[in-house]
């Protein structure tokens, strides 16, 4: 049997891998939920740009010293990058993180209402 | 944002310098690129679990030959891509699922070790990425095409969202490179590649190759799928059209078609020959589609199969005193001709089975032969069909043409009998004596059949193919002349000839039949157009010179159309046309008895002659002068005409002592002989009587009387012979004002043709001999008689 690709059409240029993530909503907040395992939450980036929330980091391998053979590797290891559109606009100064059991948990405030700028027009 | 591979790369910056090789086929990995990668081979597993419990490194590169079963180094390219292992899954059958990303091109200069697996040492290849704005502007170019690429083609829309999003010229290289559509061989071309610029131009020319290769794909695509779904949707109204037409109780279209003909054919009657051949076209019929060139043909035949008169009979009329009403209200005089009509009823009233006769009408124009014909027709209450035989000249015309002719069509008897609908009408076959005949064939002889009783019950017809029984048609044909009809055809047919008119008949004709018709197609009623007889006489002897009645009744048409302008205008309230008035309606006299136009003396005499249009008087004239016994005939004389001539003179010479003509008179003298009109040509042995005369008056130089005219054929011994025509001449003679006419003694008996009327003003001289010729023509000197 020779060695051959499987799914010729998908070649995605690919340099990173993306975690999965969960988003929730409830009446005061966002919450986002990212299954971050083995990340070393000191080098995690979070950051917000417009509505786009990027979260950066990276896992790498452990226990691979002295090894006879790897007879199975389906993590995801290296750089990561995932990008996440937000549903509603947040408060982002007032966002926490807590790093648990594996999981990055984001709680973005939502933007009040009555937060809306108004501008009114005065007549000359 | 993605980070840059050669960052990736040189974050964990030790790449070996030797490192194991899996060889791939049908793939080139670029840089940047992951691929799922299945492995079976035994040697290629080793190489991963070596590589993953080392620097997870291996170098990926592509077999020249996508066939080689146990690679060697010499099967591979020389440039592959060091690349990392990202995961590891073995699947149920051992084989191992890998998942690799391509870092750097790598140049192998050498193999360390080939087993288990290919090790080589290896060369990072320097690559100029220097980037400018041409850089930029290809690569931007390269994405627009690519969009258009993933757009034409299957590859998923994602690639041409990634390609935007891409920000590195080389990795866009990568990206695009690894999902063109193009052979192992040209992706290696692009690995390499070291200079960007170079690997963008590259790109850029086999983009638009691929994209000119979709176009036309595309192109050829659309083509058929229209060409497909216009026969769909045709195919689908169709289907609706027979669905519509089902749930109307109709059937399709070509189903009742087929269905009536069948219907068709079933009450039609046919004979069982014919309907078994309808039945058997009906078959092929609906068997063809509709547009088959054949189909028509088909439906032609079998509509003029249908068509035909097979079975239908009109009823015959046997009245016997209804038919002589008839006969007589239509025709003034002809008592032979209906005379033999009524015969010829009375025997099929008597035998229904018996075989008619086919008459012949022969006699000059307008006479009557055609009204005649539908007389019959409608004494015996059949259908009358009239077809013109003069002029043809082709076969197919009387038999038709083969059915695998474009076009082709029964002849004109099948036609004819379509149209009068019966199989018994009477069938007027007109000018049967101008039938032509050339390399097309001899319709005179196809006529044979048609009017043979013993054939014609099985008539066949080359179009139909199918025997017709014309046995209870009446054929009647006509003719002006009887020695033109071919003598097969002749002897097929009794002759009953229509002779002219004589004067008191056409001025009987006139009255009862010409005037009340012209009156009436001119909207005169009663009174409003009083011809007298005398103008009416006059007519006929000076504006008309005919055997027939047709320009006497083009004459007294003009006499209508005078007289309607008249009344129309409101200048009189009826007009009275009398001798005097002529002129005013129909211009000077046109024909001038030829008898006041000439002057008299020896050497002349006159004959009579028949002619198609009736009899005419002709003049003899001879003249002496000195020579030496020649005797020139002029006048377009036939052949006949001459020898007639020549024994004349023969007969006088050999009699000269008895005429009291000197001896040597022909030895010094020439005699020239004419006859006039020099543009007729003449012929016939008729004349004999009339040369006669007009040789001994010359010779004698006593004058033949100028009242006399004469006719009939003379042998050498001074007998005289019948001949034909009598009726005609005699009634020219009268046209012409003479009297007395000399006729051969054995032609009595036609005198009863002549009208009762015409000879009691007549004088007639029978002859046997010369000498009472002579004794009759040359009148005592004193005796001679000027004409009025």
């Amino acid at each position: 049997m020779k060695e051959e690709i499987t799914q010729k059409s998908f070649l995605f240029f690919s340099s990173s891998w993306e975690p999965a993530a969960d988003i929730y909503e409830d009446e005061r907040e966002i919450k986002i939920v990212v299954d971050a395992a083995g990340v070393d939450p000191e080098r995690l980036q979070i950051t917000l740009e417009g509505r786009t929330l990027e979260i950066i980091g990276e896992r790498s391998a452990p226990l691979q010293a002295n090894l006879l053979r790897i007879h199975q590797m389906e993590i995801d290891y290296g750089h990561f990058s995932r990008r996440i559109q937000l549903p509603v606009p947040v408060v982002f100064e007032r966002s926490q993180s807590i790093y648990k059991y594996g999981f990055l948990v984001i709680i973005l405030p939502k933007k009040p209402r009555d937060e809306v700028i108004r501008i009114s027009v005065e007549a000359e | 944002m993605p980070p840059n591979v050669n960052l990736a790369l040189s974050e964990n910056s030790d790449v070996p310098n030797e490192l194991g090789v899996l060889p791939v086929t049908g793939i080139v990995l670029f840089p940047g690129m992951a691929v799922p990668i299945l492995v079976g081979k035994d040697r290629s597993k080793k190489l991963i679990d070596e590589a993953l419990v080392g620097e997870k490194l291996i170098i990926v590169v592509a077999l020249r030959e996508q066939t080689a079963e146990d690679p060697q180094p010499k099967d591979l390219y020389n440039v592959g891509t060091v690349s990392q292992i990202l995961k590891k899954i073995v699947l149920p059958n051992e084989t191992y699922q890998i998942l690799i990303r391509g870092l750097k091109k790598v140049s192998i200069f050498s193999f360390v070790q080939t087993d288990p697996y290919l090790r080589g040492k290896i060369l990072m290849l320097e690559e100029n990425l220097e980037k400018d704005k041409e850089t930029e502007a290809m690569a931007l170019n390269i994405v627009k095409l690519f969009q258009k690429v993933v757009e034409l083609s299957p590859l998923p829309p994602e690639l041409s969202l990634a390609a935007m999003n891409v920000e590195e010229p080389s990795q866009l290289i990568s990206l695009v490179a690894s999902n063109l559509n193009v052979s192992v061989e040209e992706k290696q071309q692009i690995l390499e590649i070291t200079n960007l610029k170079q690997s963008l131009e590259k790109i850029t020319i086999l983009l638009n190759q691929q994209i000119e290769k979709l176009e036309l794909g595309a192109q050829i695509q659309k083509r058929i799928q229209e060409g497909l779904s216009q026969r769909q949707k045709e195919f689908f109204l169709r289907e609706q059209l027979k669905e519509i037409q089902k749930e109307l109780g109709e059937g399709d279209e070509r189903t009742v078609g087929v269905a009536e003909l069948r219907r068709r054919i079933e009450e039609a009657n046919l004979p069982a020959e014919a309907k078994t051949v309808a039945e058997k076209e009906l078959d092929r019929l609906s068997k063809m589609p509709p547009a088959a060139a054949e189909y028509t043909v088909s439906r032609t035949y079998i509509d003029w199969i249908l068509d035909l008169p097979w079975s239908i009979l009109t009823e015959d009329n046997f009245d016997l005193e209804r038919a002589e009403q008839i006969l007589n209200e239509d025709h003034y005089n002809l008592e032979r001709v209906k005379r033999r009509i009524l015969e010829f009823l009375a025997v099929r009233k008597l035998r229904k089975e018996s075989r008619g006769p086919i008459f012949c009408f022969v006699g000059p124009p307008g006479v009557g032969k055609t009204s005649l014909g539908q007389s019959i027709a409608r004494t015996l209450g059949r259908k009358f069909v009239r077809l013109s035989l003069g002029g043809i000249r082709d076969e197919a015309e009387i038999r038709g043409h083969r059915r695998t002719y474009v076009g082709a069509l029964p002849g004109r008897i099948i036609q004819g009998l379509k149209k009068a609908g019966a199989r018994n009408p009477v069938f007027m076959l007109d000018e049967v004596d101008k039938i032509g005949a050339d390399f097309r064939g001899d319709p005179a002889s196809a006529l044979l059949e048609v009017l043979d009783p013993e054939q014609n019950h099985s008539f066949s017809d080359h179009y139909l193919e199918i025997p017709f029984d014309l046995s209870k048609v009446m054929f009647i044909t006509t003719a002006n002349l009887l020695e033109t009809i071919p003598l097969p055809l002749r002897d097929r047919m009794e002759v009953l000839e229509l002779p002219g008119y004589t004067e008191e008949e056409k001025i009987e004709i006139a009255r009862k039949y010409l005037l009340p018709r012209q009156m009436e197609e001119h909207g005169l009623k009663g009174d409003d157009l009083v011809i007298e007889d005398e103008a009416l006489n006059l007519i006929i002897t000076s504006y008309t010179r005919e055997a027939g009645v047709r320009n006497l009744d083009r004459e007294i048409a003009a006499l209508c159309r005078g007289a309607a302008s008249q009344i129309a205008q409101g200048k009189r309230e009826n007009v009275r046309i009398s001798k005097e008035d002529l002129h005013l309606f129909l211009g000077p006299e046109k024909y001038i008895p030829e008898i006041k136009a000439r002057t008299w003396g020896p050497g002349l005499a006159t004959g009579l002659a028949w002619t198609p249009t009736g009899g005419e008087i002709i003049f003899i004239e001879a003249a002496k002068m000195t020579g030496d016994n020649k005797l020139p005939l002029t006048g377009h004389l036939g052949e006949v005409m001459k020898e007639s001539a020549t024994a004349s003179l023969s007969y006088i010479r050999s009699k000269a002592q008895q005429f009291g003509i000197s001896a040597d008179f022909f030895k010094s003298h020439d005699i020239h002989l004419h006859v006039p009109a020099g543009a007729t040509p003449k012929d016939g042995p008729s004349a004999g009587v009339a040369m006669f005369c007009a040789l001994l008056s010359l010779v004698t130089g006593r004058s033949v009387r100028q009242d006399i005219a004469m006719t009939g054929e003379i042998t050498l011994r001074g007998d005289i012979l019948p001949v034909g025509g009598i009726k005609e001449k005699v009634l020219a003679a009268k046209r012409a004002g003479i009297h007395t006419v000399i006729l051969p003694q054995l032609n009595r008996k036609d005198l009863e043709e002549i009208p009762e009327s015409i000879r009691k003003d007549m004088t007639f001289r029978f002859v046997q001999r010369m000498e009472e010729v002579v004794e009759i023509a040359f009148a005592p000197q004193n005796e001679e008689t000027k004409l009025v």
